[in-house]
């Protein structure tokens, strides 16, 4: 038998209590071994480290030590491929690949066996980082990410790479939210809150699931759902409820993750809000981890609670703790 | 995202020549500085002439046409920036409504070659314990 996955965390899904100063990194580790949220332990370079990528070795020795008190396993260090960091034109290939080295290079130097990349980097540019990531030993996902499936054509031509080179350390990293079954209830709760048109829930429902099992340009979707909103006099609420719609909710089905199985090097258990009695409504948590098990994916299962977006509600650690009993329940039942 | 942040809680207060609050930056992750596509100030119901802007960054004083080449430097995530609105008139103490529409150039959300721009408005009162000194 095949071993079964890791549960873990990351302290994304903490984003407010860290952006308000609630926490510090220390303390967010602090909780979430508290909690029992581990083994593994995700970050955001970009959030959690000052100067990332720059790190001082007093820093890592800091972070390893902060690892090592709470008992958690570095999974993975999530790097960003900012092609448009510059206002006057695009970062190109060779620029590119520096920006995404020296992020490789800082999650091998805090122990972190995997990184996020993002497709904002092209194909070309990630082949390129292959041999460095060998010599890191620090294996590369990029993530497949609402409203990306696993036929997206970025995907594809992904998988037809993998399939010529077989290499281990170019793959995936799959975000739940690219599958969901609505658009979280929470969402539309949130926006009637801030004086939304009711009458817009309904029809932007209608919109959202129209989408399914299509293959669409989410930028233009983008477009279509913000005039939407702007029709019912959304306002300055029609960006990010379409952002929010098109953009973390995405219309693949929990079995696609089968597909690319033996590509899938880290996985964000992406989720909006866990009920008192452990139900997502729009995320199938459950469903998705089976698939997982199904596939023999042995790696690391990295909770994301993301409803912090619009839910001024709920408190992340509780709901990660929720996420987290589904998870283990699946886990536990093999 | 995190547009309730865009203004500071309590952090309205008077400086030599205007007033001043403190901004935020309304994204999970640390940007560098020519990611800010504009910043749109309105106070009381009057617009502010944006070139009259005074944003603090890293210790530094910055107007923000001079933001968009500055993209090795980085506005962290737990930072706060100083905006400070130059006025003629001495601000009366009290209560006061700060309109503000940061922008944000997201770098690696990228559809058809272009970069997703967030527009955050938050409106919040708040009070001005003294005028200007």
């Amino acid at each position: 038998m095949s071993s079964l996955p890791s549960t873990g965390v990351t302290l994304y899904s903490f984003t407010p209590d860290f952006h308000a100063g609630r926490y510090t990194l220390d303390q967010l580790f602090e909780r979430a071994a508290e909690l029992n949220m581990g083994p593994g332990l995700e970050v955001i370079g970009f959030q959690s480290i000052r100067d990332f990528p720059n790190i001082t070795p007093e820093f890592e020795k800091h972070f390893k030590g902060l690892l090592e008190r709470h008992g958690f396993e570095p999974t993975c260090l999530d790097c960003n491929a900012d092609r448009a960091v510059r206002s006057d034109r695009m970062l190109s290939e060779d620029e590119l690949y520096e920006y995404l080295a020296a992020q490789l290079r800082t999650a091998q130097r805090l122990g972190f066996p995997t990184a996020r990349m993002q497709w904002a980097a092209p194909l070309p540019v990630m082949e390129r980082l292959v041999p460095l990531a060998e010599q890191l030993d620090v294996r590369m996902g990029v993530e497949i990410h609402a409203p990306e499936t696993v036929d997206s054509p970025w995907v594809l031509a992904q998988r037809e790479w993998h399939a010529k080179h077989q290499s281990p350390y170019l793959g995936f990293t799959i975000d739940f939210g690219s599958v969901t079954t609505q658009v979280s209830p929470t969402m539309y709760q949130a926006f009637r809150e801030k004086g939304v048109n009711e009458e817009l829930f309904p029809v932007f429902d209608e919109r959202w699931h129209a989408l399914d099992g299509q293959q669409f340009s989410a930028h233009e979707q983008m477009g279509n759902f913000i005039q939407l909103a702007h029709q019912y006099g959304a306002g300055d609420h029609a960006i990010n409820m379409s952002v929010f719609a098109v953009g973390i909710h995405g219309h693949g089905k929990p079995r696609m993750w089968l597909e690319i199985m033996d590509q899938i090097v880290h996985v964000h258990a992406k989720f909006f809000y866990v009920d008192e009695d452990g139900n997502e409504p729009a995320v199938p948590v459950a469903e998705q981890v089976q698939a997982l098990v199904d596939g023999g994916y042995d790696g690391y299962i990295s909770s994301e609670y993301e409803g912090w977006h619009w839910d001024l509600h709920s408190d992340a650690f509780d709901q990660v703790a929720r996420e987290q009993k589904i998870i283990r329940s699946v886990l536990q039942s093999k | 995202m995190l547009t309730e942040q865009v203004v500071a809680d309590d952090s309205l207060r008077a400086v030599p020549g205007g007033i001043a609050f403190d901004v935020r930056i309304p994204w999970y992750r640390s940007l560098p500085y020519s990611c800010v596509e504009g910043l749109d100030v309105t106070i009381d119901g009057q617009a502010v002439d944006p070139s009259k802007l005074q944003i603090e960054l890293g210790g530094q004083d910055y107007r923000l046409t001079d933001l968009p080449p500055l993209h090795e430097r980085w506005w962290y995530v737990a930072d706060a920036a100083a905006v400070t609105v130059p006025l003629d008139e001495p601000p009366a103490a009290g209560e006061h409504e700060l309109d503000v529409t940061l922008s944000m150039r997201i770098p690696y959300i990228i559809e058809s070659e272009v970069p997703l721009v967030m527009r955050e408005r938050c409106i919040k009162t708040q009070t001005l314990s003294e005028g200007a000194r």
